[in-house]
């Protein structure tokens, strides 16, 4: 298992999608072409069969009419032709492009690994609802089509509307893709019903709330009789008070709860998972980096280029589990090189130890004293004392 | 590798197939059309009733046949196609792993101010990869307009500027900032004044012989480095030789390198790092380089662990696995107590006994809890008091 593997597979499989529907798309548009022209043939048969000379007009009409229709539908074929063959094509780019990954080349390998990362960004910038970033940084590097930009562009239309109380986009959206919501039991459509009867209520419209109710409350499951049960209780209120019971139906918060479902359900169909690939990455990363020296104020050894030490991620990395070490790794303060074998470790008298190269170094340069570069003090040679690690 | 191949290999097949079904479609509507217009102009011929008759009923039932096969391969073969689009489907989730394993557990981002920081972090890295444009309309986006100011700006908008030109193998800015910062760049030990020198000297000399004079004037911008880089100078006056024909087929056509180039882009990134006090390489691409790295372990043993129902690896106080990041991204030590092997900490220290063999603190009381304040070595005869052990800092 390579990490392609893990990261990859939503890239391949949004297009996927895409070439899914369209293919079912495709099949129904057929299906019609094919049954219209079965129509036209069966009525000039029966024309045929009973023509005389005086129906001769007739009979050339429809014909004529039925090779106007077999030219459309052969342009249309053309069309569809050319939407599937594209959509394949998409696909194979993507698999053209992942394959940099394991290139003999090591420049190709740095630029597959600079455009991860930026795909990584841009997905994250669209989950966010950052879309201005994420469409600039795909134009700057050029990773417009291996991106999913299309997919959230859509969510952000019906966001949108939401966001402005307006439900009827969402619920085309549920009709559209009707068939994979009942796949994956999704309750979205029940849950943009049940908001339109509270808006109903609360404008007081309370014999259209009921209507709408005998409409669109019908075959329900238990839980969601539950909720309708609750909602009805608004409608025993001549007015829509700041009364408790009425406090959690009324609230803005079932808006936002509506978009965030609607996004978890729109992620689910089309294959993307629910967390970003940024977080699950920096997850592993950081958690990877961690050390206890990182968090220690009393005795940390602040490395610069340390990502943990750094102050933006040691406060996203806290409460992240501590890397696992077996053996001691230990590198040197003062010049980061690693303290082993080659590079002995020598204790000074303050208790701070270094390589042997860095007490050379020290040496060369302050006139063959040792100045401890954390504590200043200075040292002679025959006080350091040596350290055995096993 | 071979997740792709086999991939790509359905989606070969896919093309392959829908081209034959089109191509077919395409032919039948064809000759359809074809024959509806002949027997059209047939029958427009006919003005006898009794041949009109036989006529129509002959052809309209031979072409009823050929519309009604067409109709047919149009509709099943379309069908059929199915199969190979679902190949491709399969062939994704047999090759690729789906929802990242179950690694993601809690959300990392949880709060308004954890998102802040990414975001800050984020910036940052768009900075030094000379995104600035993306940066500002981040910025924007997400509210950082506070955080993000013209002055943290500035030195990235130079920065990028410099290396934009060193693309375009054009050294001068380069060179000009050295001189600005000659101080700060011989303070770190940095050699970047003479690389540039060195390059420019070598587009030089592959002007060739009309640029002698030229060549010989710029040589004496290595007389300030004639102590430390002698021997480099020496060998760049020897390629003079080669001045007319050229350095492609002498010994010193290494010069002529591409890698010269990307080494000095990555060098004076470095460097402006260093005098900027910034770290040598972004966090976020050193975060994201280990966790790509990570991953693939990581997701092994969250399978094996949910068939036992550990809980998460991301929720417990440490890792389960040792992830070997490199001695790159080494930053701290660690220190991991041989005898009760737990990672050494503020409030449990490495100490050093008088043999020089070092222990943790927790392990030292350990050993003396006869409370006879004799306690011997673990690793060699050498008998102590707990107190002469000595507390270390690496």
């Amino acid at each position: 298992m390579d990490d392609m593997k893990i990261i990859e597979h939503s890239t391949l499989k949004v297009p996927y999608e895409h070439l899914n529907k369209l293919y079912r798309n495709v099949h129904k548009t057929i299906d019609r072409d094919c049954s219209s022209i079965n129509q036209s043939m069966n009525q000039i048969d029966k024309l045929a069969k009973s023509a005389d000379l005086g129906q001769k007009s007739e009979l050339l009409a429809s014909l004529s009419s039925l090779v106007e229709k077999l030219h459309q539908v052969k342009k249309r074929s053309i069309e569809m032709r050319n939407q599937e063959k594209d959509l394949i094509e998409i696909l194979k780019k993507r698999v053209n492009n992942l394959k940099d990954h394991s290139s003999s080349d090591l420049t190709t390998r740095k630029l597959f690994f600079k455009n991860r990362l930026d795909r990584i960004l841009i997905d994250y910038f669209l989950r966010n609802s950052y879309y201005l970033s994420a469409e600039s940084l795909a134009e700057k590097a050029h990773l417009k089509q291996m991106t999913n930009i299309d997919v959230f562009l859509i969510e952000k239309e019906i966001c949108e509307s939401l966001e402005s109380r307006e439900t009827q986009r969402c619920l085309n959206w549920c009709i559209e893709n009707k068939s994979k919501l009942k796949k994956i039991n999704s309750n979205l459509e029940f849950t943009l019903r049940q908001q339109e009867f509270i808006e109903l209520v609360r404008e007081q419209k309370c014999l259209e709330a009921v209507h709408h109710a005998r409409k669109y409350f019908v075959n329900l499951n238990p839980d969601q009789l539950v909720d309708v049960q609750k909602s009805m209780v608004l409608l025993a209120y001549v007015k829509c008070s700041d009364s408790l019971c009425n406090q959690e139906l009324l609230s803005d918060s079932r808006w936002t709860y509506l978009i965030g479902l609607f996004k978890q359900e729109n992620y689910k169909i089309n294959q993307i998972p629910e967390q970003s690939a940024l977080e699950t990455i920096l997850q592993s990363g950081l958690s990877a980096l961690k050390t206890p020296t990182c968090y220690q104020k009393v005795t940390a050894v602040f490395n610069h280029n340390c990502p943990v030490c750094n102050p933006n991620f040691n406060q996203i990395a806290k409460p992240l589990p501590f890397a696992y070490c077996s053996n001691s790794k230990l590198i040197d303060a003062y010049t980061g090189e690693a303290i082993n074998e080659h590079n002995q470790p020598m204790m000074l008298p303050n208790g701070h130890v270094y390589g042997y190269n860095s007490l050379v170094k020290l040496m060369s340069e302050n006139d063959g004293k040792i100045r401890c570069p954390r504590s200043k003090e200075t040292f002679e040679y025959g006080e350091v004392q040596k350290v055995f690690i096993l | 590798m071979d997740s792709l191949v086999a991939v790509e290999k359905e989606i070969d097949k896919a093309l392959d197939l829908f081209e034959n079904f089109y191509d077919g479609v395409d032919q039948n509507l064809n000759k359809a059309i074809d024959h509806l217009v002949s027997i059209i102009n047939d029958l427009t011929k006919i003005e006898s009733e009794q041949t009109f008759k036989l006529s129509a009923d002959d052809s309209i039932s031979m072409c009823k046949e050929q519309v009604r096969e067409l109709i047919k391969h149009y509709s099943d073969k379309h069908k059929d196609l199915h199969a190979n689009i679902s190949k491709i489907g399969k062939a994704i989730d047999k090759n690729f792993v789906a929802d990242y394993g179950n690694m993601s557990h809690v959300n990392l981002i949880d709060t308004v101010e954890k998102k802040m920081h990414l975001n800050e972090a984020i910036c940052e890295h768009l900075l030094r990869s000379g995104h600035l444009e993306v940066c500002d309309t981040l910025v924007e986006e997400a509210g950082l307009v506070k955080k993000i100011d013209e002055d943290k700006k500035r030195p990235f908008v130079q920065m990028n500027y410099i290396l934009n030109k060193l693309k375009e193998k054009d050294v001068s800015p380069a060179l000009d900032w050295c001189q600005i910062n000659c101080q700060e760049l011989k303070a770190i030990n940095s050699n970047l004044e003479f690389k540039l020198h060195r390059l420019r000297f070598i587009q030089l000399i592959q002007q060739g012989p009309k640029a002698q004079l030229e060549v010989l004037k710029y040589s004496r911008n290595f007389t300030q480095f004639a102590n430390d880089c002698h021997k480099e100078i020496q060998r760049l006056m020897g390629s003079l030789i080669y001045l007319n024909s050229g350095l492609e087929n002498s010994p010193y056509s290494c010069y002529l390198g591409a890698e010269l180039w990307e080494e000095i882009e990555e060098e004076f990134t470095k460097n402006a790092c260093k005098l900027m006090d910034l770290p040598v390489e972004c966090p976020l691409d050193v975060c994201i380089n280990t966790g790509c790295r990570a991953l693939p372990a990581l997701v092994n043993i969250v399978q094996v662990m949910q068939q036992t129902q550990c809980g998460h690896i991301l929720s417990k106080d440490e890792l389960p696995i040792e992830i070997d990041v490199g001695q790159n991204y080494r930053f701290h030590s660690v220190f991991s107590c041989p005898i009760l092997r737990q990672q050494t900490t503020d409030s449990n220290p490495p100490m050093r006994l008088i043999c020089g063999h070092v222990i943790s603190k927790d392990a030292l009381t350990k050993l003396n809890n006869s409370g006879k304040n004799r306690i011997k070595c673990p690793y060699c005869p050498m008998e102590q008091a707990p107190g002469e052990a000595k507390q270390m800092l690496f």
